[in-house]
């Protein structure tokens, strides 16, 4: 079913409470905004290198939310904690019903912050959220910065052995993220959605040294078959690089 | 629409509750862990890098049955089991008499680790062997493909309950009938282990890197893949299009794949799905 009927049909279920009170489903309409912003990367990767971030750009939306929770570790256990924050295998993802989706597309500065829009939504149990990261279009990115791609990261990464790389991280993702952790009994309480990606995750993994491709402002990039690339894509679409949170109070 | 039928059924619950039934749940390997999973043919299912794979053991440990409904349990497996799913079946794990007969939407099983765990159909050393290593799931097979055999006896101890049960033809949890008994297969799915994603429906069955890891290990290509060797693969030293995690946390090996896999072996009458929640 296209997911854009099932949010019809959840804020049908909204206009429809009174018929349902007494069995425990009174959803309401409203709206939320949603922000995304950065946190930043401390220490060394797990290759070695410490990265300054000169710039992070993403090109973000729609954002989607369930009531489907993510797969979630409940204590402190390595192996319970791989499990990680979805539903695990083919076909088995479960978002359940829609209760709020974003369709703006915004290219984003990360290392500043931007708000997306607002969320069409209804109260309810949310679970998970499902994130598009796009190609921006001209319209959505004027200046061209992330060049065609969906997020870019430009800056020095350096090694114990005093090895220094200047890189520019490109990639975009052929689907949506899904299945990213967002646990919250939201009602009519004003608030926001706060989207932090952590660019620690992002660029946790990375062997600078197989950036090979050096362009001439001394600039290295990542050949398609690095493990430096490999390694950034599965850090784009990790559910952990992405967490959300719901901040209280009016939007800032 | 789970809140308009929840809504209309608080109004039908109240009025269809007379008698009572009995509900027998079983388990089952189904022909993958029963007999071997083949390498892909043509376009037959199976694995798709020529690989052929045989169990010799499929220990589960089965327990938390339970059967209700929004708003109450009707019952519950108090006493977790230890099954071999190799073993042909499917075997009883359970039956539940007079459980009043009605529909009940909500059915739930845990695949955990249990220190009191007892037999199922599995043999006493197994049990035993279960209990000690806390393990939820193990099992023992061979891969083979042309001259090449790789064993592995892999143990997991991942703690999963899945939840909310569902049969594509049957619908959510079970309908219990008046005088009557329903029987209810929880179902493994061994093929799962090998799949090259965690997410995308077009996950292929795949071995030649799990094969791979047994000459990259720390005991060496001794024919035998161990979960050690299997850490030791980092999923970015992989080509990319394979081993995708999809949107799914913190793996970053084969051995942190595989192990997620594990979440995902617990099915519902056959094909059915249930909702895996990790504790």
């Amino acid at each position: 079913m296209n997911r854009r009927h099932i949010l019809t049909r959840a804020l049908a279920l909204a206009a429809a409470a009174t018929v349902l009170s007494g069995c425990g489903s009174e959803a309401e309409r409203r709206t939320f905004p949603v922000e995304v912003t950065s946190t930043p990367m401390t220490g060394a990767n797990e290759r070695g290198w410490t990265v300054t971030v000169e710039s992070a750009h993403l090109s973000v939306g729609p954002v989607r939310f369930f009531e489907g929770r993510a797969l979630t570790a409940r204590r402190f256990d390595w192996y319970t904690l791989i499990g990680g924050t979805a539903h695990a295998h083919p076909g088995h993802y479960s978002p359940g019903d829609a209760l709020a989706e974003l369709l703006t597309t915004r290219t984003v500065d990360l290392l500043t912050g931007a708000t997306l829009g607002d969320a069409s939504a209804v109260t309810g149990e949310y679970g998970s959220l499902e994130l598009t990261l796009t190609a921006p279009t001209h319209a959505t990115d004027a200046q061209g910065v992330l060049s065609g791609q969906a997020m870019r990261v430009r800056g020095t990464a350096r090694n114990a052995e005093g090895v220094e790389r200047r890189f520019d991280a490109l990639t975009s993702l052929p689907k949506p993220i899904q299945g990213v952790r967002f646990e919250k009994s939201l009602g009519m309480e004003a608030g926001r959605v706060r989207i932090a990606v952590k660019l620690g995750t992002w660029l946790g993994r990375i062997d600078f040294a197989t950036a090979t491709d050096l362009d001439a402002d001394g600039v290295y990039t990542f050949p398609a078959d690095s493990q430096a690339q490999n390694a950034l894509v599965r850090g784009v679409e990790d559910t952990t690089a992405y967490v959300v949170t719901w901040v209280e109070g009016a939007a800032q | 629409m789970k809140k308009w039928m929840l809504g209309l059924s608080c109004l039908g619950l109240m009025a269809c509750s007379d008698g009572a039934g009995t509900v027998t749940f079983t388990t089952y390997g189904e022909d993958y862990i029963e007999k071997e999973i083949p390498a892909a043919v043509g376009g037959e299912d199976g694995i798709v890098d020529g690989w052929t794979v045989r169990f010799s053991k499929f220990l589960v440990v089965l327990g938390e049955v339970k059967v209700g409904n929004h708003d109450e349990t009707a019952i519950e497996m108090t006493q977790a089991r230890v099954f071999d799913v190799h073993k042909p079946g499917p075997v009883v794990v359970e039956t539940f008499r007079d459980v009043p007969a009605q529909e009940w939407d909500h059915v739930s099983f845990a695949i955990a680790p249990n220190a009191n765990a007892v037999a199922g159909n599995a043999d006493a050393a197994d049990v035993t062997r279960m209990k000690d290593g806390g393990y939820s799931v193990y099992m023992e097979g061979t891969a083979t493909k042309g001259e090449q055999t790789k064993r592995f006896a892999w143990g997991f101890t991942t703690n999963t309950v899945y939840e909310h049960c569902e049969s594509p033809g049957l619908g959510a949890g079970v309908t219990v009938p008046k005088d009557g008994e329903e029987t209810v297969q929880l179902t493994i799915h061994g093929d799962h282990l090998f799949f090259d994603d965690l997410q995308s429906p077009d996950a292929k069955m795949r071995f030649d890197a799990l094969a791979a890891a047994d000459s990259m290990g720390i005991a060496g290509p001794d024919g035998e893949v161990t979960l050690e060797e299997l850490a030791a693969v980092d999923l970015t030293e992989l080509p990319s299009g394979q081993y995708g995690t999809g949107g799914v946390g913190n793996v970053q090996t084969l051995r942190d794949f595989v192990t997620a896999l594990t979440r995902n072996l617990g099915h519902y009458r056959g094909e059915g799905e249930c909702e895996p929640r990790a504790r």
